[in-house]
């Protein structure tokens, strides 16, 4: 069993849950399987980045901004992926409950505006 | 599941390889018995770890849209031919076949022929799929090269070898394969720079597969330009293949960690 387990690593899978919506986006992004195809929507998770020293959060217009870069890169996934097949449900199945809570009221938002 | 599989895949192996180990020796057999059982048992175990890791390719079929799963199934189709190819050779050598028809027409090849194809169109769907193509991926361009190569190669000057012709056709086959099997692994490569993060490791190994295959073939193609006679014995390209073989496991194991996100 050694042998297998040091060539095959744990045969269980990870349970992972996504905290923030910084961590968020790249989960979604690094699920692309042509990473050109979403490249215009990084560019605004590149400058927020850049933007926020160490140890501080990005301020509440750049969540905003990253919750928008997540969900156009969550519609890509599930519209245009070429590789394979992704539900909302499925993609969102591993987010913390206050960042889901966030997102919703995002679109809920997104929604009243029209 | 999946580690339930690869533990009965290892089972099935060891038993398998065991079970070669006791085969009755054939009264046509003019060899020692462990040159009879050597090369069975390593076949045995290529054979093996090549369909247990087409099987877990086609495993994660199910979280994949339907282009791609042609993709995989192809690659996989390649890894059942080889794995056919190499038991064949084992039993044609074995119960002295080599003189046999299907031996003689080249029916032998045909699967390792088909098998390095099949990884090559592969992959070059899983290329073109995620929009990563190059000259590499175009058929119409890399199978005449190819073929180019295996007609130069066929050229080089040589120690007198019994039949010129079986000489030629033999080092043929490990030319295109070798071929096409680095060729695959240079679109993998070039498709595991453009993909997601969460790819990754599976594209990395599927390139470690093919090139370790590649490396076996290497081995097979010098072996036949200094040894043509086949005078040494082939356990170094055997133990390679079987290394390979094991590479595959590995590559269809990260796949199956690709299906759930």
């Amino acid at each position: 069993m050694s042998l297998l387990s040091s060539l095959f690593g744990s045969t269980k899978q990870q349970e992972v849950q996504v905290n923030t919506i910084l961590e968020l986006t790249n989960y979604a992004a690094s699920l692309a399987s042509n990473l050109e195809s979403i490249d215009p929507f990084l560019d605004e998770v590149r400058r927020i980045t850049a933007s926020v020293k160490p140890g501080e959060s990005p301020s509440v217009s750049d969540n905003q901004a990253l919750i928008s870069v997540y969900l156009h890169i969550e519609e890509y996934l599930i519209t245009k992926e070429p590789v394979r097949s992704f539900s909302k449900e499925g993609l969102r199945a591993h987010i913390a409950p206050d960042l889901r809570r966030q997102i919703e009221n995002y679109e809920v938002n997104l929604k009243e505006k029209g | 599941m999946v580690g339930k599989f690869i533990v009965a895949s290892a089972v099935v192996t060891i038993l398998a390889t065991i079970g070669a180990s006791f085969l009755p020796i054939p009264a046509s057999w003019r060899g020692t018995s462990s040159e009879f059982h050597i090369p069975f048992i390593i076949d045995t175990l290529m054979a093996c770890l090549h369909i247990c890791a087409a099987l877990l390719f086609l495993m994660t079929l199910g979280a994949y849209k339907q282009k791609m799963r042609i993709a995989y199934a192809v690659v996989s189709g390649g890894l059942i031919l080889t794995a056919l190819g190499t038991l064949q050779l084992a039993v044609l050598d074995g119960f002295d076949l080599m003189d046999s028809p299907w031996s003689m027409s080249g029916g032998v090849a045909l699967p390792f022929l088909l098998a390095s194809l099949a990884y090559y169109a592969g992959t070059r769907s899983y290329g073109k799929l995620v929009g990563s193509t190059s000259l590499f991926t175009r058929a119409a361009l890399v199978i005449p090269v190819v073929l180019l190569g295996v007609v130069l190669f066929s050229l080089l000057p040589h120690v007198a070898v019994p039949s010129e012709i079986i000489y030629d056709v033999s080092n043929g086959i490990l030319v295109w394969s070798l071929l096409l099997d680095v060729t695959a692994a240079y679109i993998v490569l070039r498709v595991r720079q453009r993909i997601g993060l969460h790819y990754k490791q599976a594209l990395t190994w599927l390139a470690v597969a093919l090139l370790g295959s590649s490396l076996c073939l290497v081995v097979a193609v010098v072996q036949g330009v200094v040894d043509p006679n086949r005078e040494s014995t082939d356990y170094v390209v055997n133990i390679l293949a079987t290394i390979a073989g094991l590479l595959w496991v590995r590559a269809g194991y990260s796949f199956t960690r690709t299906r759930t996100y």
